[in-house]
């Protein structure tokens, strides 16, 4: 799928968004058999403007659209106790994502009861306060999630497994309730994501697909405090690829046995205030055939710390401070190791579907190209500046 | 008087809370039995409990208006537009449906007379034909 045809989708999308009730909890519906079915979509368009370095593969110092992605889904309640459901997701980021469209999640959920059920087919993975709800720009207060910790270009390294999951909800009586969810599955690669941009960026060419599964566990504990939620999650991944490098004559598989992430997260939802914090760990041991270098393990780390505030039924004001160290056997205050980031939003609520966002972004330093995350050297061939200005409007309709 | 500080304040909670419960009437279809606590209301209406008693139960919302205002603040905790996010994201993960709405008392009555399992919120002073009113513990 092209460009063209991701826009067309979201004009069609649009049009049925306006032309359906305008109440808050909209919903598009028809009925097959006995059974309804709900359908639900999505489409977003952001303009991006900086100084210093071009980020997220567009040509952002000119001032670059290349920013658009739409979602649509289909869901039926089969029973009290049976949900099946789709979503086909489509994004064009600078050079990511080219507008392809993709299962985004696609499972039958079996609900025994509000202590246990089971999920199997494509998922999206719980890890952290907003892997699963990410590309969901409606949801939340910032054009850009703190990249330090949900970093756009990155997203497909762990944002869905094709496996199952078993969860739910245990009452803790007094001491609130805690939610849990266990995962195992295989990560699907993605051919136009960051990961292999980044490689690529490197002169190093892919030789068939990389094959990445996991497992994995989220739990969230809701606290008896009205609105507070804690929480820990950890995806253990394994992957293998074999790439080219112009230095070595034969192919070099890459074995990385365990790639773990951790994150400890929590958020405060208080009438118009919310307050959110996430600590993540990305640990990631790789053996190499041949043994050109030796076996390593290389720990990444970011986090972030953000609090908005709701004015009125049309505006919210937001900011937030992320940081991501690549390496942390190397000293942070290098440039090429850390990418830190203050940012400013405002959101405004035109009507129940239809917002628009501005924000701005002051960002220093832009992190190691071996473990590209936002600054690409085929967008920057001139080398890296330290500090990025950049200012991003995005606007999205939801039905 | 310290006690009598904490009576006082005692006494002034309690004049607060029933002037949101009087404005709004928690409906049921008939065949949803017993009555509910308010935490069994809020985790319904943030669709994370389906039953009652055994029997499969929906939630039903009014669209918008001072009874909604108040049944959200009374029983959920949440605004508008923090609920609508929450249905929002268990749609789009797909680990939910977003519940119907109605624009009036009288298309949220219909509706729950006429769906088993169907569990609303109507005005104080609307007329329950064909629903039962359930007490919130």
């Amino acid at each position: 799928m092209t460009i063209s045809r991701t826009a067309c989708l979201g004009a069609a999308m649009a049009a049925l968004a306006l032309a359906t009730s305008t109440s808050a909890f909209a919903q598009s519906s028809f009925t097959v058999g006995s059974k309804e079915v709900q359908a639900h979509g999505s489409i977003q368009q952001g303009f991006v403007f900086s100084t210093g370095n071009n980020f997220l593969t567009m040509n952002t110092r000119d001032g670059s659209a290349a920013m658009t992605d739409g979602a649509f889904n289909l869901g039926s309640q089969l029973s009290s106790k049976l949900r099946v459901g789709a979503q086909l997701y489509s994004r064009n980021i600078g050079d990511l994502g080219n507008g392809a469209l993709q299962i985004d999640w696609a499972f039958a959920d079996y609900k025994v009861n509000s202590k246990f059920g089971v999920r199997a087919g494509k998922v999206k993975t719980a890890l952290g306060l907003y892997n699963d709800t990410q590309d969901m720009e409606f949801l939340h207060t910032w054009a850009l999630l703190p990249q330090g910790v949900y970093p756009l270009d990155l997203r497909s390294v762990t944002i869905a497994h094709i496996g199952a999951d078993a969860y739910g909800k245990l009452a803790l009586n007094t001491a609130g309730s805690l939610q849990y969810t266990v995962y195992g599955g295989v990560i699907q690669d993605d051919t136009k994501g960051g990961y292999r941009y980044g490689l690529e960026d490197q002169g190093m060419h892919f030789q068939g697909t990389i094959a990445s599964r996991g497992v994995g566990f989220d739990t969230r504990w809701s606290a008896p405090i009205e609105g507070l939620t804690v929480g820990y999650s950890m995806l253990q991944a394994k992957k293998d690829l074999d790439i080219t490098i112009p230095s070595l004559p034969v192919p070099l598989h890459v074995d990385v046995p365990t790639a773990r992430v951790q994150a400890l997260f929590g958020e405060l939802q208080r009438d118009k205030i919310r307050i959110a914090a996430e600590w993540r760990q990305e640990a990631t041991k790789t053996s190499l055939t041949p043994a050109i270098a030796p076996d390593s393990t290389i720990t990444a780390r970011g986090w972030f710390a953000s609090g908005s505030y709701r004015l009125n039924d049309h505006l919210e004001l937001g900011a937030y401070h992320s940081r991501h160290v690549p390496d942390t056997s190397l000293s942070a205050n290098d440039d090429t190791n850390h990418i830190r980031d203050n940012a400013i939003a405002a959101r405004v609520d035109l009507n129940s579907f239809w917002h628009v966002k501005v924000e701005g972004h002051f960002i220093d330093g832009n992190g190691n190209i071996s473990y590209a995350r936002g600054f690409y050297l085929r967008s920057n061939p001139t080398g890296f500046e330290p500090e990025t200005r950049m200012l991003v409007i995005r606007t999205g309709i939801t039905f | 008087m310290k006690r009598i500080v904490s009576m006082l304040l005692l006494g002034v909670a309690l004049a607060a809370a029933p002037a949101f419960a009087a404005d709004v009437q928690v409906i049921a279809n008939t065949n949803v039995s017993g009555d509910l606590s308010a935490a069994d209301v809020k985790e319904i209406f943030l669709g994370a409990k389906d039953s009652v008693g055994g029997t499969a139960v929906v939630p039903v919302l009014a669209s918008a208006g001072p009874t909604h205002e108040a049944f959200l603040k009374t029983y959920v905790g949440k605004s508008d537009q923090a609920l609508r996010n929450h249905f929002k994201s268990l749609v789009f993960t797909g680990k939910g449906s977003m519940p119907k709405s109605f624009a009036s008392d009288a298309e949220v009555i219909k509706y729950v007379a006429s769906t088993k399992g169907a569990i609303g919120y109507v005005s104080g002073g609307a007329e329950l034909a064909g629903v039962k009113k359930l007490q919130v513990k």
